[in-house]
């Protein structure tokens, strides 16, 4: 069976303290000096004092099933491995941010030229961004198909919060922690980033479910496909008229006509 | 002006006119060549990585002229034509509408009889019309792309849809085009007015009878003076 | 997992084809993909190291490219063999290739412009001959002596050079040395801690078992956990997924308040009247661990009461002058017996061997010598009697019912654990607080057991060592072969306090201050190890010893940021008394602009280093460095420096060295002089003559214990659950205590007290409430009534926290996305509102006793009580130098004015309220 690698988030032991965004950061080589990251920790109060609750919310791309940011990559540079871990392509990438405005948890920025030539002198020439692309998180792809180890924000995470595995193994760590996790697991259907609640209650604090915006739905859904079938038609037609005009004889030198 | 006319034919299309009109098929074309990829995904995997970065070039690249030379060519070198063109383009007869309703049964049938035209056909205005208000969206949503990086990714939201289906649009109106003058047995005469300008006196009598009368009665009236 | 890349590719060309081929009817296919460089794993090699952002030396492996020549560190990770931190690493160690890497690294030695001022940053660089040319000259052509000069090291000398700093003080005969964090935090928060338990140093000699606890009380203790400190999160989380309990005292909602399951935003420094009173429920309600305390504290031990003074009846002449005997009231034989003192660990046993049964309560009437006599324990119950729930109530502003139900689920838990603390030179209470958190967890029996206070590997070995050399009859040749609180005290008072002990005739600066206040009536301060109490005087010219001034005129600064981390220092450093100032350091710090040489440090990747345990492990191993990468510029080991410059005084390092640490020291001579003379450094001799030695002790060969090191980044010679079972303290050792007990009262601040005069308030042997003075007149439980005062609070973000962290351009850029918080001075939103203040205000906070003043930018926020600010404390940079640090945040350390306290000299950084507008 194919393996469907996502991430359980254990909201109830982040202490926010902010190392897998660091260690992503790091690992990935991403562009922190322009405000960069591919993970974030968001700090999520409500109440007011003292009946207050602080929760630290870590957030990265969601490797939705059918991912919106796949559907709308014009070049085909936004992919999806077999393992359902979204990907980039640097190098078919024209940094056109359709991808960006259609992602909903905001898991994806621009790797600008300029990042680009700031990158060699921090991260050293031979670093993993040669090109502008549009960047996001890969779940650690290489790292954990090339290496054998989880992700760099796994790995690191003191609160052991983080946690790596495959879906479509009923014995991995994912499925284990969410199905330990009891009324506080939370996992979005065709999402690969569950949450454990610190709470039953508190469902409003994980990112929403993954669903196409309308734009994207509309456009991919009903529009594009129309145009599509017009100018199929179109091509059907033409060739039906060619056939027909090739074997049709000119009556006479008689007058007849078309643009 | 006239007096060197070949013998047969009748001068349908001035120099700038002709100019823009390549300019904007040959960029048009390149356009929707190294767009393909964009619409049609399968297409980037057949291209290969190289493909794809010489395809985004390309792209980027004859969006330039697209955008920037055909209107230059139409106003500066060609002025009177362009007027006259767009003056027929929105000028709607009842035989337009009768030639534009015959179309579809004469696509089917060389001998399908079709109302007297004059120096635009029907067809022709409806492709004009397509052209110009395409071209007008196509360059404003490919430029807000482009610039995406400065006017945000949202844009994209709406640049990039309308960009896709209206190229998809375009694409089916310049294949009837191109179909017409290089493919179907009795308007391939067209093509050399926009060759050379001149198009057989016989296809222009037979095509654009309206035209052809209004040209030769002019003639004569030159001839009278 | 275990897919090699060369599978991925096969499956990218396999798809790459079909995707060709089906691309034409427009199925979305997947083409040969560049999603990131994917370089063969063959280039790279993972080498161990010890992290040192921060002190916690977690643990760590460094991914290393190498590229011909050149090797480049690319990737930092958690060490998963490494005990402590278990492979976990947090954002600051992380960040470890940014200071590596830092574009601002001093990497040749700099000597400030003649004619500039210190301070003004004005350096030009010059060769390591021209720097130490430039020392030497100061100091002959100033005619410096060496007891006018302090040497001062930073944590990372804390951490890992202690020794090594003193080697070259001991070398040189000076006799100051100014330790960071020890007024912040060693003793300065821990004294009190410390003489109930017996340990030295907190942090390093106990770990709390947080993953084995049921109940959890953090007070006072963000760093701890939520701070943050890896290894201890790491057991923490693992605690709180096995179901434990966390209440979190706090009057601001930290982190470490966001994990609670109970949150109490108690009033600022009154933690004290709730321990107290934690303490008054659990002894009223005797929920207390009867056996621990009858067998292994010294609450049995019977006491006399005169004037309020509380004395144990005991023996003098014992080990180490020691006590040889105390006194229980035995109730097989219903009478009073001897039982031996240190280094007994129980009270079962009497004076002739013969089986004890103490007694917690004496019958009443009982007499010995004539005078009443009852046990500690009855006073301890007298005592705690008056703390009641009510009462710190009115002081805590925590309502009694909760403070009854807190201490009494607590006393009902098992294992139930009470945070030890970290960093608290906050307030005049603290040494009491502290004392009385671990009088709470000798309550519950939580001291040396899971889920409760757990030594690490090294303190029960050095114990074990120390008794092995009793039995024979032997004495340690220096402080640091002394268990726990003993290596301080003897460094105390046979070298630092002891003016016999060096050739000058001497003592510390700290202890001529002392004498110079008692002549003059004045209390001075108990425990002055490695502290700066004097040293603004000693700077001024208003200090004398022995009739005569005694001055400081010259600095030797190991990574020490003064400026930041003390208080007063920008005006002693810039005191035109002071003719030298060296610093040794990587970057740019907000102290070393106030140096005249800079003496350029290897980074932590960079170096050779001596052997170290394992920090913070209740493991038993060693850990050594081997560097990852080569050293920028012209770089040095500090231990190469002091080894350098002391041999350009004609003094030896080695030998004071060797002392220390009972080496031999011609074996370490000469593995130091192979080791020069081949350049390597003289750390690299000292790695190589301690491979050696601890070959010896692991009972294997140099060879192995290099390659151990090199794999695994350690070497491991017991493991927790076996040095537990033979050497747990104190059921089959003794505690470090002057009784070898847990000590409900303290024969070590007994002494303290008695031998320097200082108040019984701060330095109470037994337990007392200690009311904070935050301003003149104002009693505890008394509230704030301006509409523009609050009480002072200070702590750490998770991201930045020390020198080494603070001009880290990730950690920075990390931080700017919580700016607000991170930055910001925390304002509870009604308060703020009255005031006009939003978020994002530019707002000026004012010392209402000093004066003093500091700006920043406010942050409102629901998360922290009405009467309370709250200011980040690693920001503040205030030298331009620091490209990242430069104006971020408030420098606190400008709002508090240098003073200290008496049983420690800790700075009562928060005891003080400030007043807020708009700037």
């Amino acid at each position: 069976m194919t393996k469907r690698y996502g991430m359980v988030i254990d909201l109830s032991t982040c202490v926010g303290c902010q190392a897998c965004v660091a260690s992503c950061t790091t690992q990935n080589q991403t562009p922190y000096w322009d405000g960069k990251f591919r993970t974030r920790v968001d700090d999520i109060v409500t109440g007011s004092f003292p009946d207050l609750s602080r929760t630290f919310v870590s957030q990265l791309c969601n490797h939705c099933e059918d991912a919106p940011c796949v559907q709308v990559c014009p070049t085909g540079a936004t992919y999806q491995t077999e393992e359902g871990v979204v990907l980039v392509d640097q190098e078919q990438c024209v940094s056109c941010q359709a991808c960006v405005a259609a992602c909903q948890y905001g898991a994806r920025y621009v790797y600008t030229p300029e990042d680009v030539v700031q990158a060699k002198s921090v991260y050293g020439e031979g670093n993993r961004h040669s090109v502008a692309h549009v960047d996001k998180c890969t779940l650690c792809y290489d790292r954990v198909t090339g290496e054998g180890m989880e992700p760099a924000c796994v790995t690191t995470c003191p609160g052991q919060a983080r946690i790596f595995g495959d879906w479509n193994d009923p014995e991995s760590r994912v499925n284990k922690a969410l199905a330990a996790a009891g009324d506080r697991a939370h996992r979005a259907p065709g999402s690969a980033i569950a949450y454990i609640l610190p709470a039953p209650s508190q469902k409003e604090l994980p990112p929403p479910d993954p669903a196409d915006p309308l734009w994207v739905s509309g456009w991919k859904g009903y529009v594009q496909p129309a145009a599509k079938a017009a100018l199929g038609a179109a091509v059907g037609v033409l060739a039906v008229a060619t056939a027909v005009n090739l074997s049709q004889k000119k009556a006479g030198e008689g007058d007849h006509d078309d643009e | 002006m006239m007096t060197s006319k070949p013998k047969g034919k009748v001068f349908r299309f001035g120099l700038g006119y002709r100019l823009a009109h390549w300019n904007n098929a040959i960029f048009f074309l390149l356009l929707l060549l190294s767009g393909l990829m964009f619409v049609f995904k399968g297409v980037s995997g057949l291209l290969g990585e190289a493909g794809v970065v010489w395809a985004d070039r390309i792209h980027r690249a004859a969006a330039w002229p697209y955008t920037f030379l055909t209107i230059p060519l139409l106003a500066f070198m060609a002025g009177k034509e362009t007027k006259e063109w767009l003056k027929h383009v929105f000028t709607w007869t009842k035989d337009d509408i009768a030639f534009v309703a015959a179309f579809p049964k004469a696509l089917f049938n060389r001998n399908y009889p079709l109302p007297a035209q004059d120096k635009f056909n029907g067809g022709e205005k409806i492709n004009s019309m397509l052209t110009i208000f395409g071209t007008v969206v196509m360059i404003v949503t490919g430029w807000t792309m482009a610039l995406s990086q400065y006017l945000g990714p949202q844009v994209m939201a709406w640049a990039l849809p309308i960009h896709d289906v209206t190229a998809i649009l375009l694409g089916a109106v310049i294949m009837g085009h191109m179909w017409l003058s290089l493919v179907h047995p009795d308007n391939k005469a067209a093509m050399p007015g926009m060759v050379n300008g001149y198009v057989d006196e016989h296809f222009a009598k037979h095509h654009y009878a309206k035209w052809y009368k209004a040209m030769k009665d002019e003639r004569s009236a030159e001839a009278a003076d | 997992m275990s897919n090699k890349s060369f599978s991925r590719r096969t499956f990218l060309k396999a798809a790459a084809v079909t995707g060709a081929s089906l691309s034409v009817l427009g199925v979305a296919e997947v083409a040969p993909r560049h999603a990131e460089g994917n370089e063969p794993a063959s280039e790279y090699e993972w080498i161990p190291n010890i992290c040192t952002m921060c002190v916690n030396t977690c643990g760590i492996k460094v991914k290393v490219k190498k590229t011909g020549n050149l090797t480049r560190a690319v990737k930092i990770e958690g060490n998963p063999d490494h005990p402590y931190s278990k492979g976990k690493l947090c954002a600051r160690g992380q960040a470890g290739l940014r200071r590596v890497y830092d574009p601002e690294r001093i990497t040749q030695p700099l000597i400030r412009v003649e004619g500039s001022k210190r301070g003004e940053w004005k350096f030009r660089p010059a060769t390591w001959e021209e720097a130490y040319g430039y020392i030497a000259q100061k100091l002959q052509a100033e005619q410096i002596m060496p007891y006018e000069m302090a040497a001062a090291g930073g944590w990372i000398s804390c951490a890992f050079y202690r020794p090594y700093l003193m080697s070259f003080a001991f070398a040189m005969e000076i006799p100051n040395i100014l330790a960071t964090p020890m007024q912040h935090c060693v003793m300065g928060e821990h004294l009190g801690l410390d003489s109930a338990v017996g340990t030295f140093n907190v942090h390093d000699e106990i770990v709390a078992d947080y993953d084995k606890a049921k109940y959890y009380i953090a007070m006072g203790a963000n760093a701890a956990v939520g701070g943050i400190a890896t290894g201890r999160a790491v057991r923490y989380a693992e605690g709180k997924k096995a179901g434990s309990k966390t209440v979190v005292l706090d009057p601001r909602m930290s982190e470490m308040a966001a994990k609670a399951d109970e949150w109490i935003p108690i009033k600022p420094g009154t933690d004290v009247a709730f321990a107290l009173a934690m303490m008054n429920v659990i002894l009223q309600k005797k929920l207390y661990d009867v056996e621990f305390l009858t067998k292994h504290s010294n609450m049995p031990f019977l006491v006399t009461e005169q004037g309020g003074m509380v004395m144990p009846l005991m023996e003098s002449g014992g080990a180490m002058g020691m006590p040889k005997a105390f006194y229980v009231y035995d109730e097989l034989s219903q009478s009073i017996k001897q039982i031996p003192g240190f280094p007994a660990n129980n009270n079962l046993v009497d004076i002739e061997g013969n089986p004890v049964k103490p007694a917690l309560e004496a019958p009443a009437g009982l007499q010995q010598n004539g005078a009443g006599v009852t046990t500690l324990f009855q006073v301890v119950l007298k005592q705690a009697a008056q703390y009641t729930p009510a009462w710190a109530a009115s002081i805590t502003d925590v309502p009694a019912e909760t403070i009854e139900r807190i201490a009494t689920e607590f006393g009902s838990t098992r294992p139930a654990l009470i945070e030890p603390g970290w960093h608290d030179a906050r307030y005049s209470s603290t040494t009491q607080f502290r004392k009385v958190s671990a009088l709470i967890q000798g309550l519950v029996g939580g001291i040396d057991r899971p889920g409760g206070w757990v030594f690490i590997g090294g303190v029960r070995e050095v114990m074990h060592n120390f008794l092995e050399m009793m039995k024979q009859g032997q004495m340690p040749s220096s402080p640091l072969q002394l268990p726990g609180l003993f290596s301080p005290k003897a460094a105390l008072d046979m070298k630092f306090n002891n003016p016999q002990a060096w050739s000058h005739g001497h003592p510390s600066v700290n202890q001529a201050w002392n004498q110079q206040e008692w002549a003059n009536g004045r209390a001075g301060v108990g425990f002055n190890l490695y502290t700066d109490v004097g040293y603004d005087e000693a700077i001024k010219g208003e200090l004398s010893y022995d009739g005569k001034p005694y001055q400081l005129k010259a600095f030797f600064l190991s990574q020490t940021n003064l400026i930041r981390g003390f208080f007063g220092w920008k005006e002693m450093l810039t005191n035109p008394n002071v003719k030298l100032v060296v610093s040794i350091e990587i970057g740019p710090s907000d102290s070393i602009a106030y140096s005249d040489v800079i003496l350029p440090d290897t980074a932590y990747l960079e170096k050779y280093d001596p052997f170290f345990e394992v920090g913070m492990s209740h493991d038993l191993g060693y850990t050594t460095r081997i560097p990852v990468i080569q050293p920028p510029g012209q770089v040095k080991h500090t231990i190469d420096m002091f080894y350098e410059m002391a041999a350009g005084f004609q003094k030896d390092l080695l030998t004071p060295m060797a002392g220390m640490f009972g080496w031999n020291p011609a074996e370490l001579k000469h593995e130091v002089e192979v080791a020069v003379g081949e350049g390597k450094g003289a750390v690299y001799g000292i790695q190589q003559y301690q491979a050696h030695t601890i070959a010896h002790h692991a009972h294997t060969t140099p060879e192995k214990v290099m390659e151990s090191i090199r794999a695994k980044g350690l070497i491991e010679v017991e493991h927790r659950d076996e040095l537990m079972a033979k050497w747990s303290m104190p059921y089959q050792q003794p505690l470090s205590t002057p009784s070898g007990r847990f000590e409900f009262y303290s024969l070590f601040l007994a002494n303290i007290v008695q031998q320097t005069g200082i108040p019984t308030l701060e330095g109470n042997p037994l337990f007392t409430f200690v009311p904070n003075e935050f301003k003149p007149g104002m009693k505890p439980g008394d509230a704030l009534t301006e509409k523009d005062e609050f009480f002072f609070t200070y702590g750490k973000v998770p991201t930045q926290s020390h020198a080494a962290t603070m001009n880290n351009d990730l950690l920075t850029a990390i931080s700017e996305k919580h700016k607000d918080a991170y930055y910001g001075v925390w304002l509870n939103t009604q308060r703020a509102t009255a005031l006009g203040i939003s978020t994002g205000d530019r707002i000026v906070l004012t010392n209402t006793t000093s004066g003093q003043k500091a700006e920043g930018t406010a942050f409102v926020t629901e998360m922290i009580r009405p009467d309370t600010i709250f200011v980040p404390a690693a920001f503040g940079g205030e030298d331009p130098n620091m490209k990242q640090a430069y104006g971020k945040g408030t420098p606190f350390s400008n709002l508090v004015p240098r003073r200290h306290e008496h049983s420690v000299g800790n700075f009562r950084a928060s005891e003080f309220t400030v007043k807020i507008a708009k700037a």
